[in-house]
């Protein structure tokens, strides 16, 4: 019991770290309680028009512009945005600079592909937009490195987007901060595995896409259909696969919950088929999150006094989580409203780029150890693999020309 | 010729290759040759995830690494299609050396290879690839000269920078974005000055890739501690000339670079013209250390407005100056419900005592109190401690009872004696029930003596409920029995009846003998409180010790609410017996009340013998209880199936065809599936353990130990009880379920295989994490097993590592078939 109040203790010391956050940069518009933000939206597929639809229906926000490589794609949008505003005044562009660096564009949103998210994100804080990026929001290591340095070279507003981590997972961390599972031991986080080598037959690419910057800074490869339709994800190329997808989310859970989303692991360890049964990742505070496992669904937690899962105990049942206070969204409205609110403020988002870039390491970590099957030790604080030269090649990608970060 | 050579090499490099690995490197190195033709989409067989993945083990072992870059090179001198050159350049990325950059330059003016080349010469690095690119600046033009220069900047190759620079006026605009992204990833003196030069006349996109190569530069100069140089730079791009993000990345780079002698400007442009670098001026001074900026901060707020305030607000937050309370607090009571929520977090953030009181009077009530309570939760520094403790002496009572409510939360050291000082005293009954609660929250066993003292001479006997329930909160933190049970004791004979009673309950979470036998004195008291007690106590017992009286007390107690009370309790004792169905039938047997037998057939479905089958069958039967007996007999037939699979089919079949409702015939129906679903698996064991060594936290040294049910592999000596398992979807029993998350241990598990005749049979065995097994004492090696006619006894062995711990068992016959003529008894 001393143990437990112990760490108890220390747990709710340790919340408080990061509970509250200075102001970024402020625009001179200052967005006034009447004023709207106006945005750009890049990469219109399925999850981009899905989102250009929950940003509609922001009153503060106006969309002026819409850009994708697949006319479909960003002529559906179109028609989307001027349907709701009842006129036939947004633009539709195929290159996402177009957008970025219009001076009546406050900030963008960016859902193409992974490969894109770095060089479209960082090209529009420099030009002094605000960005919320789809996830994974990094498709390497050090391109995370560069967004947050970007970031807060100027003062952006970044946030990821993943609405999972708070959204759906809230109750599970309304428990751990409450204290009903005493200190977080393990977590267990149920998402795909790495990506790998693509080997599509080539098809001729039709006229309306714009393959090549579809492409952008990935390596060159032959039109495939399967590609521009959201099947991109299991190719390295422009994805981390199961890991950084779905992996964005639900790492992003486990680390809040364990209250270690703004630092990485130590150890990565690839199973060994022995003691090891599947890639663990150890944090210095001891804490392991796992990649599989666990019973409770998607995520899974342990802590010195209880377990819970997705959907609630091992029994299934879900009690009423503690009355605790845990900062979280900003503003009305979800992960977008949190955004919007966090433009017009210039507060932190919650899924700020640091903790994206956090999150996403811990996914990537995972592919590299996957990818090389050994296990690598990591120095979140120097963000370097200390161990292995090797691993540490993958930590970046030379991009095609003339794309660079 | 060189294509001989090469073979040669590899048959050399192969023959010592280490044993174990020479097959698949063979394979490995003939698919590498395969993969010479290689288009995409056509891997001439080869699969392309399998070489990466050798290629990933390899890569660290230095000697093997060396060995497979030699196949790799070979591969890529051999290769007849750019498909295979590009597919040998991302193994390179991970195991080229020098060796590989002379086959690579060849691939660097190529429009279509020139990437991939430069994608393994990225990561390869060193003065060979950084001499070669330089090189190849003087080749082709175009973008692919841009990604020259990526890659010299991404391998750092410094010797570069004079040939970038003069790239600045190349004309293609790729070209020289490259190079000035490039120049600020080198920084230094050369570079700002290029750059600055090239920035005159500049169009405006070029202008905002010089502005922010510019301030890397000056960032790199912060890096190397050349403040002066880096100051200089933001200087001058602090001025009106330049958008805003830069003059506020200037500011930012100034407010870094002269610590607090920013302050004054930064005090400065925020009371000046223009808005946005105001409002930004207010957030750069949570950056500056030292005691000006706070003051700075708050002299601001004094005149500033709303929105203005909001942003004072969280950067004085952010820089925890306990001076800053004063002001934080006059922003509560702000009109704008932004200002005072975040003047709220901030409180909890400064850590001064002056933000206790109205922290705790928000957190009593309002539309902020979960705010509030967060904040005083989370509020520290050297003096908050005594400022809490003192805020829950005196004061208002509804913010006494949120500031204790925070100590409980806290757990706070120091707070325990003055909360059992207030849970005594305090004329306040909120104030005293709030202390108790927050006792349970902060307390062990080891200090549950003083609750205990509290129980006994409280400030009033309306009390003792709240320190009731605060004790069992504690005493169901501890395992341990003997401490609990020995501090009721201590006080139990010279306690007041109504604490005794309180006491009793708290003995059945305390199970000791002593314990016990407490309470079953106390079933002998004259105070009816007490007897009443004390069956409620016997009946929640843990473990089946006082089954046999309370059977006697449902039989012969001297009233009738106790007798009921007494088999409710032996009800429950009886699932936990043995011989549970024998238990059971003797609470039908002293059941005279029709809600009390209704109830022993609720009880009854927990049981999986034949005997309760029958018991239920025989209620299910009789019209007053048909509808608990057939609930008991589905309930029974859900687990009996596992056992005699073939009369619990024919039983379900008759439920489905003539049960008497359609609920009971779905259930059938349901169970009916589920048997044939995991058809061929064991599901009826009972259990033994877990067992483990103390302090050892090695689940495979637990698992290889002897423990006592494997001394004796034919007999189930020892203590057993049936496995209640829940099935995974992947058929496995989940034993961390029946056991709890315990790591590092082991159980066993019997069952009795009936069969009609000798047989053989198929076994399969599969665990998370250890599993081995016996029949009829032999171990069981190998799939294939022999069944005797009549009893066979199957004893497994199940270990845990930590996590998930679940089991397979599946006996089927050859080739999968059903066996025939099997039944299963564990034999309870």
């Amino acid at each position: 019991m001393i143990r437990h109040n112990a760490s108890r203790r220390r747990f709710l010391r340790r919340c408080a770290v990061g509970a509250i956050s200075a102001p970024l940069f402020v625009r001179s518009t200052v967005f006034g309680a009447n004023e709207r933000i106006n945005m750009g939206f890049i990469g219109m597929g399925g999850q981009g028009r899905g989102d250009l639809g929950g940003f509609l229906n922001f009153k503060e926000v106006q969309v002026r512009a819409v850009c994708d490589v697949v006319k479909d794609h960003v002529q559906q949008a179109k028609d989307m945005v001027d349907r709701k505003y009842g006129n036939k005044d947004c633009e539709v562009f195929k290159d996402f600079q177009s957008i970025t660096t219009r001076d009546d564009i406050d900030a963008v949103f960016i859902g193409t592909p992974d490969h894109w998210h770095a060089v479209i994100s960082i090209d529009a804080m420099k030009r002094g937009k605000d960005v919320y990026c789809e996830k994974p929001e990094t498709l390497t290591i050090r391109q995370g490195q560069e967004m947050l340095k970007v970031a807060r070279r100027y003062g952006r507003v970044f946030s990821g987007g993943s609405q999972r981590v708070w959204g759906d997972y809230n109750w599970m961390h309304k428990m751990i901060y409450g204290g009903r599972i005493g200190e977080v031991r393990e977590a267990w986080v149920n998402v795909g595995g790495p990506s790998g080598p693509c080997n599509l037959a080539p098809v001729e690419a039709p006229s309306d896409v714009d393959w090549l910057m579809w492409l952008g800074p990935a390596p060159y490869r032959p039109f495939h259909p399967t590609l521009i339709k959201g099947g991109f994800r299991p190719y390295r190329d422009y994805s981390g696969g199961g890991m950084t997808d779905w992996g964005c989310h639900t790492f992003g859970g486990a680390l809040f919950g364990c209250n270690l989303h703004e630092t990485g692991p130590v150890d990565v360890l690839y199973p060994d088929g022995e003691d090891v049964k599947q890639l663990t990742y150890v944090f210095e505070n001891g804490v392991r999150i796992y990649h599989g496992g666990g019973w409770g669904g998607i995520l899974t937690f342990k802590g010195t006094e209880g377990e819970i899962g997705e959907h609630g105990d091992r029994k299934g049942r879900k009690e009423a989580p503690p009355n605790v206070y845990i900062p979280n969204y900003k503003g009305q409205g979800g992960i977008f409203g949190d955004f919007v609110h966090c433009v017009r403020t210039r507060e932190k988002p919650f899924r700020d780029i640091e903790v994206a870039h956090r999150t996403a390491t811990v996914a990537h970590l995972g592919n590299i150890a996957y990818w090389l099957k050994r296990s690598l030790k990591w120095d979140p604080v120097k963000e370097e693999i200390s161990n292995d030269p090797i691993a540490n090649r993958w930590l970046d990608r030379d991009m095609r020309e003339p794309w660079s970060l | 010729m060189i294509r001989y050579l090469w073979l040669l090499i590899v048959v050399v490099i192969l023959a010592v290759a280490p044993q174990g690995w020479a097959i698949e490197a063979k394979k490995w190195s003939d698919a590498i040759q395969t993969l010479a033709d290689y288009e995409q989409g056509d891997s001439k067989g080869v699969d392309l995830k399998w070489v990466e993945d050798q290629l990933g083990e390899v890569s660290g072992d230095s000697h093997l690494r060396e060995w497979a870059e030699i196949v790799v090179i070979k591969g890529l001198v051999d290769a007849k299609t750019d498909e295979a050159r590009k597919f040998m350049c991302r193994l390179l990325f991970t195991i080229g050396t020098n060796k590989c950059i002379p086959q690579l330059v060849y691939m660097l003016d190529s429009p279509i290879l020139s990437h991939m080349a430069r994608y393994a010469m990225g990561r390869i690095g060193g003065q060979e690839a950084g001499q070669a690119l330089v090189q190849a600046l003087k080749g082709p033009q175009g973008p692919i000269r841009a990604g020259y220069i990526n890659t010299l900047v991404h391998i750092n190759y410094r010797p570069a920078i004079p040939h970038i620079r003069k790239l600045m006026d190349d004309r293609f605009p790729s070209v020289v974005i490259a190079a000035v992204r490039a120049l600020g990833h080198f920084a230094g003196d050369y570079s700002v000055q290029a750059l600055r030069e090239k920035r005159e006349g500049a169009e405006a996109d070029l202008q905002a890739e010089i502005d922010d190569a510019l301030l890397q530069c000056a960032e790199e100069a912060v890096k190397r501690g050349e403040k002066e140089s880096a100051e200089a730079i933001y200087e001058s791009l602090y001025a009106d000339a330049y958008p805003e993000h830069v003059q506020y990345a200037a500011l930012r780079g100034l407010a870094i670079t002269r610590g607090e002698g920013a302050v004054a400007l930064l005090e400065k442009v925020a009371t000046g013209d223009n808005v946005t670098l105001r409002r930004n001026a207010i957030g750069l001074l949570a950056m500056v250390k030292g005691a000006e900026a706070p003051q700075a901060l708050m002299a601001l707020a004094s005149k500033a407005t709303s929105d203005t305030c909001e942003v004072i607000v969280r950067t004085l937050a952010e820089t925890g100056a306990p001076s800053a309370a004063p002001a934080l607090i006059r922003m509560l009571d702000s009109e704008h419900e932004n200002v005072s929520r975040a003047a709220i977090e901030a409180l909890g953030a400064v850590g001064s005592p002056l933000g206790i009181p109205p922290l705790a009077k928000r957190a009593a009530s309002g539309p902020e109190a979960a705010i509030a309570r967060a904040a005083l939760i989370r509020i520290s520094g050297p003096e908050i401690p005594k400022a809490l403790l003192d805020g829950a002496r005196s004061g208002p009572v509804e913010q006494r009872v949120e500031i204790i409510k925070a100590l409980g939360e806290r757990a706070m050291e120091g707070a325990f004696d003055p909360l059992i000082e207030m849970a005594r005293m305090d004329p306040v009954s909120d104030i005293r029930r709030e202390a108790i609660q927050s006792l349970a929250w902060m307390s062990d066993v080891y200090q549950a003596h003083s609750l205990l003292a509290l129980l006994v001479s409280p400030k009033e006997s309306d009390d003792r409920p709240s320190i009731g329930r605060a004790l069992v909160m504690i005493f169901n933190k501890s395992n341990n029995t003997r401490a609990k049970s020995e501090a009721v004791l201590l006080v139990y004979g010279k306690s007041p009846v109504e604490a005794q009673a309180i006491m009793l309950d708290l003995l059945n979470r305390a199970p000791t003998a002593s314990a016990y036998y407490a309470v079953v004195q106390a079933t002998e008291s004259e105070n009816e409180t007490l007897v009443d007690a004390a069956i409620r106590s016997l009946g929640q017992w843990p473990n089946p010790e006082p089954a046999h009286y309370l059977l006697f007390l449902a039989r012969e107690g001297d009233n009738n609410t106790h007798r009921v009370l007494a088999l409710r309790g032996y009800i429950r004792m009886a699932g936990m017996m043995e011989h549970s169905a024998w238990a059971y039938q003797q609470a039908l047997n002293v059941a005279e009340r029709p809600d009390d037998i209704r109830a022993v057939l609720g009880g009854l479905g927990n049981d999986d013998s034949r005997e309760a089958l029958d018991m239920a069958l025989e209620y299910a039967a009789k019209e007053d209880y048909a509808n608990e007996g057939w609930r008991a007999v589905i309930q029974i037939l859900e687990k009996y199936c596992w056992q005699d699979a073939a009369k619990a089919r024919s039983l379900l079949e008759k439920i489905v065809a003539e049960g008497p409702n359609d609920g009971l015939r779905k259930d059938a129906r349901s169970i009916l599936n589920k048997m044939e679903q995991w058809k061929g698996n064991v599901y009826s064991w009972k259990a033994s353990g877990p067992w483990q060594i103390p302090d050892v936290q090695d689940g495979g040294r637990v698992f290889q130990t002897v423990f006592p049910p494997e001394k004796s592999l034919t007999e189930t000596s020892g203590k057993w009880r049936p496995l209640k398992a829940r099935i995974e979807g992947n058929g496995r029993l989940d034993l961390q379920d029946t056991f709890g998350a315990i790591d590092n241990c082991c159980v066993y598990l019997a069952t009795t295989v009936l069969s009609d005749q000798k047989q053989e049979a198929h076994i399969r065995l599969e665990a998370d994490d250890h599993i081995k097994g016996w029949l009829n004492g032999q171990p069981i090696s190998g799939n294939t097993v022999w069944l005797e006619k009549g009893a066979n006894r199957l004893l497994l062995k199940v270990g845990d590592n930590g996590g998930e711990w679940n089991f397979l068992c599946r006996l089927t016959g050859p080739n999968d078939t059903p066996l025939e003529g099997v039944s299963f008894d564990r034999g309870m």
